[in-house]
């Protein structure tokens, strides 16, 4: 399901609205929503998981499309790519934080508002560690968290359920691919976010390879028929449907045991530098695919 | 004393390039024997090539990535070395080769474009989308070179623009799509490892026709050797012969592309070595240049097997061009000078009655346009005109951008109206010296190897690297007195190495790839007003200097003769003027990225609307340099607000085509 | 640029040159050559395609650097001649005159006057009179706003020779400056240059055709293989013996019409 993106009109009378000081609807229970403006991806999730809802974020529609959890509100405003969020229009917006995401330009940002940069992965420490301390973090800078607190805890609830519904899984090992063209794969391995939630519901990686800092390793396919041979397939994307316009598209991967003997689970895409709300979708997604009885395959 | 006119006749034209030929490949054996020592004990290599024990790991393994890797190795460099020697034959022109023509550019365009739109059309395989790709962009090249009738220098700066054109419109796509094509960067850069015997079964047919057809063509082929008038003379038909060896040759390349990525200079190189090794007849080169290039292709590939792999595995494709571009700089003095470069005909030019009354235009449209790009804007509010207080509220984020277009376009203008000047050549351009590769390089450097670098980081290490490419262009120009002709090739050279980074860099799936994908697309987004005054104080010393050597630009194009004979230091005027461009291309590169076209643009438009006299023509380009930025950078900002397209990349993507269009049309 | 201090001596000879020789790689062009050549005179270069000619002018004007031997010009070594101060000298017009893309006869005449005032010079009314004064003694005035690439052959030869003229030098070297001409042309060129050296220039031209040479050259140099083989006054050397020695092809000599100068003939 998506959302249409919002028309100039409606975009421009958010703004004015905004600008005047009416803040929208939204959580008006609770204290008054800070006025934050997210530049990246991660940091917006994570604030909106948090409760606060970002006063614009760039790429709207993508975000849609590739990160979708949690589901972002009508009011956010668009602000353009994510390498360069308009500046012009965060002015405008006259927020009072803005959260940047690790490894982003922040100089021009700074020149607005103060910028938070939002770390969930940092080298020598364990994602899930540094999400959660990211996590905290940024609810300390916004005055929330008891917010944080709880977004902690429903993060260990969900990981237990996982494991809970993954108990009974007796299948081989997880390659976790995101991306694939020709004979070469982009996949994550030992110190990336889902080996940690891998670790948590007692599942096994396959590729046990050197990766970057983010976690993630650019492979031939050599490496990966090199797997162990029980090694089940795991596709963190939504461009395809299933595993058999996988396929379709890339012959040479035929080759392969685990397509050749169709161990394939496509799941959606989730950012890999996201924190515990990517995490949180990454657990339930593979329960839900991979949890005997009700594994949707092929 | 040997006798006047008379050579010593090179020996038989086999020995030299055998031993070559042989020598790389005892190298590549010797690699590949110790790589499958590790593996396996040498008892069972037999049975892993032959019948494999299906239980056995190491045996399969070695079965079906091993020796496969080498196959196709083999057929990979031996189709380059083969369809590397058919262009340079067919186009006379001993640096020619499919990927400087621009066809490994076209290909990976297209199959970019292919993944983002037409994902279904992969599906019947990359070798038809490839092919496509390859062949529209040999089309482009022709089309640009063919007013000039196809000469070598023509073909190679065609083939240039043509590449980084193709580039330029692959970077807007990946700014946009970037999430959607991380896998075709994982796979171009020209990976040469297998898991079964596919690949290879899919090349050696094809190498095998090709083969076949080139060696049907063999006369037809040494003909085209001679000059149009004398083949024709002998009853050769000559476009029909030149296209058909072409059609080959591409269909060839494509195919290699297709199968591994873009691999380059084996084309280039093989047969260049063997044509320096004494394999003089067309014949020789036909036969030795596929050998030599398999040989190479396998040390090269043996040689990145070494590397230990971390989690970005090094593409062959990368290396081949990385330890290409010395090999071809080493290769150009060796290569005889007539045949580099003939005098290109002269265009009718049109003349200017009042140049200064253009000039002011210019300035007046400029001023108007700065106005305009401070006031006039889409933003927040829709549609608006800015007053005098509204400007005041918009300059500190329009005026550091506006500034820094200005300056960066004026500069890189300057920079390519030296450059035509000196080379006395119009499609020269900053980018063809290799400097603001140079510059790239320097900050993609900066970029992988700190976490976070910051703009004054970013700069410095601009700096360096266009210095470094500088430092590089003075030792190697002065054994030829800066003959322009070298140059070229060398920044030929450099920029190709340079790609070869980019695609290394790409194929990392770093999330900071988007800070370097903006930024080689030409943002002025980063630009803080203290770097917009710094830039807008260079431009403005480098333009109250340029004029100093408006004599000079004047006498220049006469050629170095006359240069000298009304008393120029041909070899320091030319290290001087080529100073002052790698500076003008330097600055602004490290705002704009090495990809705009303005330093060739703006100084071509500057001479086709009149502006023939040097003082004339330089300050024309500048204003235009500076015109054409700006207002790339206002549509940019405006056009699909709150996105924003980077001025260089728009400079291009729309005069690209209106550049090409006055190239045809002279 | 380190000015020389004087123009030379004017007693000196012109060019004073000393086992000369000239090699590209393994082919030598120029044999050791020892010859000096005086003032005031229309020295013709004359000898067959590859006979060295060509080489000899190029290296006496400084565009080429010997291999071995001695240079002199006005009895200073070529190596010690600033490029500026050379150019005030000496002009040298190559074999085939680039295009010269959208430059007036003006604009084109008016560059000779860079060695007079180099890059940052100002371009003073003197500058400006000895331009309109070599487009006069040229004949080109009438076409001065013309462009020079749309120029006729002999009319744009003559636009060059007049930025020659314009550079003021005491010596011109003119690498065949008819060779792409008709007839007409190369009369018209080649009685330009008599006139000129009638005024007092020096010139050392190339030329093909050796009875051009002969009528309009005062002394003649022959080459070949690299070898200086002949010297002498044009009607002294204008013999079948020494034309057949020079070109390598029998010839015959008989006295013109209507001139009774001689005439070389191939037999």
């Amino acid at each position: 399901m998506r959302a249409p993106r919002p028309s100039r009109r409606e975009a421009v009378a958010a703004i004015l609205a905004a600008g005047a000081g009416l803040h929208p609807a939204r959580n008006a229970a609770a204290a008054p929503m800070p006025r934050v403006a997210a530049a990246g991806w991660a940091g917006a999730q994570t604030l909106l998981a948090l409760g606060v809802v970002p006063l614009a974020l760039p790429e709207i529609a993508r975000y849609r499309a590739l990160v979708a959890e949690p589901p972002l509100p009508e009011s956010v405003q668009e602000l353009g790519l994510r390498s360069e969020p308009n500046l012009e229009l965060l002015t405008a917006l006259a927020p009072h934080l803005i959260v940047a995401d690790a490894g982003s330009v922040t100089s021009p940002l700074a020149r607005i508002a103060p910028v938070a940069t939002f770390a969930p992965l940092r080298p020598g420490r364990r994602p899930a560690e540094a999400a959660r301390e990211a996590t905290l973090a940024l609810a300390a800078r916004l005055g929330r968290d008891a917010e944080a607190q709880s977004l902690i805890a429903a993060h260990e609830a969900r990981l237990a359920g996982a494991a809970e519904r993954l108990s009974g899984d007796r299948g081989g090992p997880l390659c976790l691919v995101s991306d694939a063209f020709g004979n070469r794969a982009l996949v994550f391995g030992g110190n990336s976010l889902y080996q940690d939630v891998l670790d948590r519901v007692g599942l096994r990686n396959a590729f046990t390879g050197a990766t970057s800092a983010w976690g993630h390793a650019t492979v031939g396919l050599d490496q990966l028929a090199a797997l162990d041979p029980t090694t089940r397939l795991v596709l963190l994307t939504s461009r395809v449907p299933d595993a058999r316009t996988f396929l379709a598209l890339r012959p040479l991967w035929r080759t392969l045991p685990f397509l050749r003997e169709e161990r394939v689970t496509v799941l959606a895409d989730i950012l890999f530098y996201g924190g515990l709300p990517s995490a949180d979708r990454f657990a339930r997604l593979l329960a839900e695919r991979l949890a005997p009885g009700n594994a949707a395959r092929g | 004393m040997p006798p006047v006119g008379e050579r010593p006749e090179p020996r038989a034209g086999w020995q030299r390039p055998a031993l070559i030929v042989l020598a790389l490949a005892l190298a590549a054996l010797a690699l590949a024997l110790r790589d499958l020592a590790l593996r396996l004990p040498p008892g069972q290599w037999g049975a892993a090539l032959l019948a494999p024990d299906a239980t056995d790991t190491r045996q399969m393994l070695v079965h079906l990535t091993v020796m496969p890797r080498i196959a196709v190795a083999l057929l990979c460099g031996a189709g380059l070395g083969l369809a590397g020697a058919v262009c340079q034959q067919v186009l006379r022109n001993p640096l020619a080769e499919p990927t400087t023509l621009g066809i490994s550019a076209g290909a990976s365009l297209a199959l970019s474009a292919a993944t983002l739109w037409a994902p279904g059309l992969l599906a019947y395989g990359r070798e038809g989308v490839a092919l496509a790709g390859s062949f529209a962009a040999l089309l482009f090249v022709f089309g640009l070179a063919w007013r000039r009738a196809l000469s070598p220098v023509s073909l190679v700066l065609a083939g240039l623009i043509v590449t980084l054109y193709c580039g330029a419109l692959a970077s807007a796509l990946s700014l946009f799509h970037r999430d959607y094509l991380i896998g075709i960067y994982l796979w171009g850069a020209g990976f040469l490892s297998q898991q079964g015997w596919g690949v290879a079964a899919f090349l050696l047919p094809r190498l095998g026709v090709a083969a076949f057809l080139i060696a049907l063509m063999v006369r037809p082929l040494t003909l085209l050797g001679l000059d149009d008038e004398a083949a024709r003379n002998l009853g050769l038909g000559l476009t029909g012969a030149r296209l058909a060896a072409l059609v080959v040759a591409v269909s060839l390349s494509a195919a290699v592309t297709s199968a591994v990525g873009v691999i380059g200079f084996v084309g280039l190189a093989a047969p260049a070595i063997v044509a320096i090794a004494g394999a003089r007849r067309l014949r020789d080169r036909l036969v030795w240049a596929p050998l030599c290039g398999a040989a190479l292709l396998w040390l090269t590939d043996g040689l990145v097997l070494l590397i230990p792999t971390g989690y970005r595995e090094v593409p062959t494709g990368a290396a081949t061009a990385l330890l290409g571009a010395p090999v071809m700089l080493a290769l150009l003095p060796r290569l005889r000078k007539g045949v580099l470069w003939r005098a290109e005909p002269a265009a009718a030019v049109p003349r200017a009655a009042r140049p200064g009354l253009v000039l002011a235009a210019g300035a007046g449209l400029l001023a108007l346009a700065l106005w305009g790009a401070l006031a006039f804007a889409y933003g927040p509010r829709g549609w608006s005109w800015a007053g005098l207080t509204g400007i005041a509220e918009m300059l500190p984020w329009r005026g550091p951008r506006v500034a820094a277009a200005l300056a960066a376009g004026a500069m890189l203008a300057m920079a390519g109206m030296l450059l035509q000047r000196m080379m006395n050549n119009p499609m020269a351009s900053p980018e063809v010296l290799g400097v603001s590769s140079g510059a790239a390089l320097g900050v993609i450097v900066a970029l992988f190897l700190t976490e976070a670098p910051s703009r004054v980081v970013q700069l410095a290490a601009g700096t360096a690297g266009a210095f470094a490419v500088l430092l590089g262009i003075l030792v190697l120009g002065r054994r030829d007195a800066f003959s322009p002709e070298r140059l070229l090739l060398a920044g030929v050279a450099t920029s190709a190495a340079f790609g070869a980074i980019v695609a290394v860099a790409m194929a990392t799936g770093d999330p900071r790839v988007g800070t370097l994908l903006t930024w080689l697309a030409g943002s002025t987004y980063g630009v803080d007003p203290g770097e917009a005054a710094g830039f807008l104080a260079a431009a403005a010393i480098l333009a109250g200097l340029a004029p100093m050597l408006a004599r000079w630009l004047d006498i220049l194009p006469l050629g170095a003769a006359t240069a000298q004979a009304v008393g120029l230091h041909v070899p320091r005027v030319r290290l001087v003027v080529m100073l002052a461009a790698a500076v003008m291309t330097a600055v602004p590169t490290l705002v704009v990225g090495p990809l705009s076209f303005v330093g060739l643009m703006a100084p071509h438009i500057a001479r086709l609307i009149g502006l023939q006299r040097a003082l004339h023509h330089l300050v024309g380009a500048a204003i235009l340099g500076a015109l054409l930025l700006t207002l790339a950078d206002w549509a940019g900002r405006t056009i699909i607000f709150p996105y924003q397209m980077p001025a260089g990349l728009l400079a291009t993507v729309i005069g690209g085509p209106y550049l090409m269009w006055l190239l045809r049309r002279r | 640029m380190r000015e020389p201090d004087a123009t030379g001596r004017t007693d000196a000879p012109l060019f004073e040159v000393e086992d000369l020789t000239f090699a590209v790689a393994d082919r030598t062009l120029l044999q050791p050559l020892t010859a000096r050549l005086e003032r005031g005179r229309v020295h013709g270069l004359i000898g067959h395609n590859g006979s060295g000619k060509s080489t000899l002018l190029k290296l006496l004007a400084g565009q080429q650097s010997p291999s071995g031997g001695r240079i002199a010009y006005a009895g200073r070594p070529l190596a010690a001649w600033g490029r500026r101060a050379f150019a005030r000298q000496v002009a040298y017009l190559p074999q085939q005159p680039p295009a010269a893309a959208g430059l007036t006869v003006r604009e084109l005449v008016g560059l000779g006057r860079y060695p007079w005032h180099g890059a940052l010079g100002r371009f003073t009314a003197a500058d400006r009179e000895r331009v309109e004064e070599a487009m006069r003694l040229t004949e080109v005035a009438g076409f001065s706003d013309r462009l020079v690439d749309s120029l006729s052959g002999g009319e744009r030869q003559r636009a060059w020779i007049a930025m020659l003229v314009a550079q003021d030098a005491a010596c011109l070297l003119l690498d065949e400056p008819t060779s792409a001409l008709d007839i007409g042309h190369q009369i018209q060129v080649l009685a330009l240059v008599q006139r000129l050296a009638r005024g007092g220039l020096s010139v050392l031209v190339v030329l093909h055709d050796v009875n051009m040479a002969a009528r309009f050259c005062d002394e003649l140099i022959a080459l070949h293989s690299g070898r200086l083989i002949r010297r002498g006054p044009s009607r002294e050397l204008m013999n079948a013996a020494d034309l057949q020695a020079i070109y390598d092809v029998p010839m015959a000599v008989l006295p013109h019409p209507e001139t009774g100068m001689p005439v070389g003939v191939a037999l």
